[in-house]
């Protein structure tokens, strides 16, 4: 799910109204975690898929 | 003055462009079957933090072409197959990123940068002659060949001899003589725009870094289509280059119209430069900034100008 100008322009609508109250920010963090790593079928790992020497046998 | 340092050790360019390159190869996602596959923007593909890819990431087709090509002491991704892939693969992804119009983005979506556009298109066309490799599309190509006669940015000089060296690179792929002429009428522009002084200007005054950069660009454009103004150009460049640089390869960078901080060395070498002498001994001694001290952005090209100068000077 890449990041796009409209999803970008909705996250920041929230970050400046909703996102402002800390209970809507930890909600909105928590979904993320939800969606991008435990329920992902392709999970998210911020510090993955750096160049690893046995790429270069594939 | 410029002088002959043909015996010069460059073997520290080598060292250092070296241990970027698995820094670099992890910018960009390497898996064949991926939508964003070639993609060397990881702020993009894999952070999801930019919500466009800026294209001066796809620079890293040419790191991998140099790598994939050029055999030298310590370079484990000589005639690689898999590096060839991600190689190909980056050209495709600059490829898939252009604008209709042509032009490439580097700052926001619709940006339609001379930038992005003039150094990504230099890169991507020098990827594609040392692979000799029949893969850019000439219509697209062109695309980009006609957006970069028709624009220009007199004001910095190192944009505009990379526009200068894609034009021809595109001539070259293409046969069209119009990027022929194109290229060379941006030759003109640059030296018409050179001061008395003998530097080309950014943003009105000198600036050794970039200007560093346009002389990289340049002596590579001579390299291809040579010319006495252009040669004569880059021999005065290169004095006014010498003349702000000190022995330990420093120089007064606060001082400069940009304040940039680093020295491409790679066109400084092809013309036989003294300043490699002092860049060289200041990377010895640590004293000035190399490609590791730089971000992922910046890091990348000079990366790719210092591996050139290790590899052809």
């Amino acid at each position: 799910m890449l990041n796009t100008p409209a999803k970008l322009v909705i996250l920041r609508l929230f970050n400046m109204t909703f996102g402002r109250i800390p209970f809507c920010s930890r909600l909105f963090r928590k979904i993320l975690v939800l969606v991008m790593i435990k329920k992902a079928k392709k999970k998210y790992f911020a510090s993955s898929r750096y160049f690893d020497i046995k790429d270069l046998e594939s | 003055m410029a002088k002959d340092n043909t015996e010069k050790d460059t073997g520290i360019y080598r060292e250092i462009a070296l241990g970027q390159i698995p820094r670099i190869l992890g910018l960009g996602d390497r898996k064949k079957y991926s939508v964003t596959s070639g993609c060397f923007d990881r702020y993009y593909w894999h952070y999801k933090i930019t919500d466009f890819p800026n294209a001066r990431f796809q620079e890293a087709a040419l790191l991998l072409a140099l790598i994939y090509k050029k055999e030298f002491m310590g370079n484990i991704f000589y005639n690689k197959p898999a590096v060839l892939d991600w190689a190909l693969q980056a050209v495709s992804f600059w490829l898939k990123i252009q604008r209709g119009n042509g032009s490439f983005d580097e700052v926001y979506p619709r940006e339609n940068s001379f930038i992005a556009t003039a150094f990504s298109a230099a890169a991507a066309t020098e990827a594609v002659l040392l692979l000799d490799k029949d893969i850019l599309p000439s219509r697209k190509l062109i695309k980009t060949g006609d957006w970069l006669a028709k624009n220009n940015n007199e004001d910095v000089g190192n944009q505009m001899a990379a526009s200068a060296l894609a034009l021809y690179n595109i001539f070259l792929i293409t046969s069209l003589e119009k990027y022929k002429i194109a290229s060379e009428e941006k030759i003109k522009k640059i030296l018409a725009s050179q001061s008395g002084e003998g530097f080309f200007p950014e943003y009105g005054s000198y600036d050794v870094g970039y200007m560093s950069i346009c002389v990289s660009y340049l002596a590579q454009y001579a390299r291809k289509n040579q010319s006495p103004e252009l040669d004569n150009a880059l021999v005065r460049a290169a004095s006014f280059i010498e003349s702000k640089v000190r022995p330990d390869g420093s120089y007064d960078w606060a001082e400069m119209s940009r304040q940039t901080q680093y020295i491409y060395p790679f066109g400084l070498g092809l013309i036989k430069s003294g300043v490699l002498d002092s860049h060289v001994r200041g990377l010895s001694d640590g004293a000035v900034l190399n490609p590791a001290w730089m971000d992922d952005r910046f890091c990348l090209p000079l990366t790719i100008d210092y591996l050139r100068t290790a590899m052809e000077c």
